[in-house]
């Protein structure tokens, strides 16, 4: 079983790219979808709800991953569902990855476009970023790691800054009344960051590349637990600074960098939380970017994922541009249609997996490594 | 190897990109708007924006020597004007006429005219939070005038109008409370809150007397009063002291004098200045019945006393204490009272309603401003005085 | 116009990886590099040229959106 790449990364690396995989747009957008439906309860579905769905969603990656020890997602649903239903997997796995890449482009520059440089195309800012992720997966993932544990402490640090200084803003009366309207609310909430909570499942894509993939599940549920701290407070901050009139702003947290003025002199912010921002938005493209390439070798059967890259690169580039016409289509597409796609490739086709291979009593061959 | 020598023909078209930027804007292309005013006028049977702004007068060409006190005393800002069927077009439109790009990113504040606000500040909340370079923080105010004749104003003290307004925005709370200039994102927050209306500071347009020798009368504002708002139309002023019971109600004041009556006169003769207060408003309902009670805390000093008897003792405190929070129970009533007769919710008693009680809220919500004004409100003031200042005894003319 | 920088963009692509491919003789990569490069090429010269194809998230509002419609009706 070869893995077509020899990098192997550490428990810690990989707990700081789950966060990566979900942080830095999640951030950028949550808050306003989820204020929208939930209103003062945000943070109970934007928070408290996502975190328990992205330990069930880590349960089961990686479940379905220790059951085959370093095998790749094509390997073991071929497995469990035979050859050809086994590429077919890959091939739908393919396909969303190389989706989501695209979309997460699209909404980086979208971001940029609206908020910094309105003149500028936005083809612009995508090329950018492709070809700089590009280059991260060509480098494998070994690089990817280590470079994301770097951005992540500054992405970290950006939003620290940014929660602190807007803290003497914050009137924490908006956030009353809690469970306003009982708790049909709170769910209808907390379907649009389901989608992004899991976004954990990229765990047993990734799983194969750990030293020891027995530390898997407890680095998911590490990293779960800390993006739901981060999205709660980041929900809390939102509602208590503007109320819920943040629903209203397209990117609630970067309104919040603006409005952080300390003592007359510390102002004007934002824009170096944007250079914090595009560095920890690459990461994340690199890392879906990365699984999308490998989930193609495999299933392609390829010794080298290199040659996979920069085609791969030009359909993301191309879909980033033409899939949304505008952006309310897109916060919209996260409305609606995405929840149930989401809900599709992150929880159903992995537990169906799972169970079957129970069923079936599939498990791969313990490695002594 | 191939790759080397990529690398380095990249690096070598890479330095072509090093001197500049792509959309790049240079300072001397930007006229800097530090602020704009906002009028409707009626042109052709279409009511149509009137943008106008202060723009910073960039350096004249070729000014030689700064310094040594330029005594033309040219004014740095400069006024200009422009019409437009909508906010953003009337922005474009001045470009008509100056020859530079205009950049809000400096933008302090915004002044509306009067009868602007009357018809709605919807529409101009949405033009100001739309754009991006205009921050939440940018600053609201009323004008009685046209905002075009307010923003030609002399500037004291402060080289122009809008570090001026900055300024006082700054000390307002800290000197008299009397004033409070809100920001852009709290207005919009109170705009879409529901239960609870803004309160936007307010311009006084005044003739000054001469401020320098042989100077002529000079035409300056003063910030002296709230405009109160139903929803986002503006229905009345508040005049200073009611800004003050407002402020004391919601628990933004901090500073400020009191001045007091302590034995019967015809003229205060007591003046208090409070250094710090906190207020929280609390909303039930009884059936029907809709109940307030404003809870404030407030510490002072006494700062002048016009009478000779003796003050300096437990019980004379006491008695101050008492006659202070008197005077702030007063202020706040008068407050609560033009908040009723205007039926602007200013307080935010239908959001605070809202917080404890949601279900009630629910109830009134749909007729809340027939409510408001039969709200019973009660004022609790615990109000001390701690210190005399410098001295403890009055002093005794012998 | 861009169809020109387009041609150039994919020229680019083809010789950086093609050569090697061939050389090495992994002709299955080679497959799968040109397979998707065609993809690629096909919709993103589509997509200078104005020529509407059909588009991913379409497919997925047309499969997702009115079930997760029905879901979401529930809670409002």
């Amino acid at each position: 079983m070869k893995l077509i790449e020899e990098g192997k990364i550490s428990g810690s690396q990989f707990m700081w790219l789950l966060v990566t995989i979900v942080l830095p747009t999640a951030v950028l957008f949550i808050p306003a979808l989820t204020i929208k439906y939930s209103g003062t309860s945000a943070w109970i579905s934007g928070g408290v709800f996502t975190t328990i769905w992205a330990f069930i969603i880590v349960w089961v990656a990686s479940t379905l991953g220790e059951r085959f020890p370093g095998m790749t997602l094509v390997d073991y649903s071929s497995l469990i569902l035979g050859k050809f239903p086994g590429k077919l997997v890959g091939a739908f796995y393919i396909f969303v990855l190389v989706l989501t890449v695209a979309i997460v482009v699209r909404e980086f520059g979208e971001f940029l476009v609206s908020s910094f440089m309105q003149q500028t195309p936005i083809f612009v800012f995508n090329f950018l970023l492709i070809a700089l992720a590009a280059s991260a997966v060509r480098n494998g993932i070994e690089v990817i790691a280590r470079m994301n544990h770097f951005v992540v402490s500054l992405m970290f640090f950006a939003l620290i800054f940014i929660f602190t200084l807007v803290f003497s803003e914050a009137d924490f009366k908006n956030l009353y009344p809690i469970f306003e309207g009982g708790i049909l609310p709170i769910f209808r909430g907390f379907f649009t960051p389901m989608g992004w909570a899991g976004e954990l499942f990229l765990i047993f894509i990734l799983m194969p590349y750990l030293n020891n993939y027995r530390e898997a599940k407890y680095a998911g549920y590490k990293a779960a637990l800390m993006l739901g701290v981060i999205m709660s407070i980041d929900i809390v901050i939102a509602l208590a600074v503007f109320g819920q009139q943040a629903a209203d702003y397209v990117f609630p947290v970067h309104t919040l960098a603006t409005y952080i003025s300390i003592a007359g002199f510390l102002e004007r912010v934002e824009a170096f939380i944007l250079a914090l921002w595009v560095a920890g938005i690459t990461m994340k493209v690199s890392i879906w970017y990365y699984c999308a390439v490998i989930v193609a070798a495999r299933t392609f059967n390829l010794q080298d994922y290199k040659p996979v890259v920069l085609p791969l690169g030009v359909i993301c580039l191309t879909w980033s541009i033409t899939i949304f016409d505008n952006i309310t289509q897109l916060v919209e597409h996260f409305d609606i249609a995405w929840i149930g796609f989401s809900l599709t490739f992150e929880f159903i086709v992995p537990a169906l997996l799972l169970l079957i291979a129970v069923l079936r009593k599939k498990r791969g061959a313990e490695k002594g490594r | 190897m191939v790759s080397k020598r990529v690398v380095i023909i990249i690096a070598l078209i890479l330095v072509f990109f090093l001197p500049g930027c792509w959309s790049r804007t240079e300072v001397e292309t930007l006229a800097i708007v530090t602020n704009i005013g906002i009028d409707t006028v009626e042109q052709d049977g279409h009511v149509k924006f009137l943008l106008t702004a202060n723009i910073i007068r960039p350096p004249l060409a070729g000014g030689g020597t700064q310094g040594g006190g330029s005594g033309a005393g040219k004014p740095v800002y400069w006024r200009v004007a422009s019409l437009g069927d909508t906010l953003s077009d009337a922005e474009r439109n001045l470009n008509l006429r100056i020859p530079r790009r205009i950049f809000y990113g400096h933008l302090r504040f915004v002044v509306i005219n009067e009868k602007v606000a009357r018809k709605g500040l919807a529409d101009i909340i949405d033009y100001l939070h739309r754009n991006m370079r205009i921050r939440p923080r940018v600053l609201l105010l009323l004008t009685p005038e046209k905002a075009f004749d307010t923003l030609i104003r002399q500037a004291e003290l402060e080289p122009d109008l809008a570090r001026m307004i900055d300024e006082m925005d700054r000390m307002a709370l800290s000197r008299s409370s009397k004033a409070f200039i809100d920001d852009l994102a709290h207005t919009t927050g109170q705009l879409t809150a529901s239960g609870i209306d803004p309160l936007v500071a307010g311009i006084t347009p005044i003739e000054s007397p001469p401020t320098e020798p042989e100077g002529k009368p000079v035409k300056v504002i003063r910030i002296n009063r709230g405009g109160a708002f139903r929803v986002d139309k503006f229905v009345g002023w508040l005049d200073s002291d009611e800004v003050r019971g407002y402020l004391l109600g919601i628990g933004k004041a901090q500073s400020g004098p009191f001045s007091i009556t302590l034995k019967p006169h015809s003229h205060k003769d007591v003046n208090i200045m409070m250094t710090r207060a906190t207020g929280k408003i609390k909303v039930d309902t009884d059936g029907d019945e809709v109940t307030a009670v404003i809870e404030i805390s407030a510490e002072g000093d006494l700062s002048e006393f016009h009478t000779t008897e003796e003050i300096a003792t437990d019980e004379g405190m006491k008695i101050l204490g008492q006659k202070f929070s008197d005077a702030i129970k007063t202020e706040v009533m008068k407050a609560v009272k033009k908040s009723k007769e205007l039926k602007s919710d200013i307080f935010g008693f239908g959001a605070a309603l809202h917080r404890d009680n949601p279900a009630e809220w629910k109830r009134f919500e749909k007729h809340w401003y027939e409510v408001l004004p039969r709200i019973k409100v009660t004022v609790k003031v615990t109000a001390y005085v701690r210190r005399t200042g410098m001295t403890a005894e009055p002093f005794k003319p012998e | 116009m861009y169809i020109i920088g387009l041609v150039i963009a994919f020229c680019g692509i083809i010789l950086f990886e093609a050569p090697k491919l061939i050389k090495e003789k992994m002709w299955g990569e080679l497959m799968a590099f040109s397979g998707l490069l065609l993809f690629g090429m096909v919709i993103s010269s589509a997509a200078v040229l104005n020529i509407d194809v059909p588009n991913p998230t379409a497919l997925i509002e047309m499969i997702f959106a009115p079930p997760t419609k029905l879901l979401t009706s529930f809670f409002e």
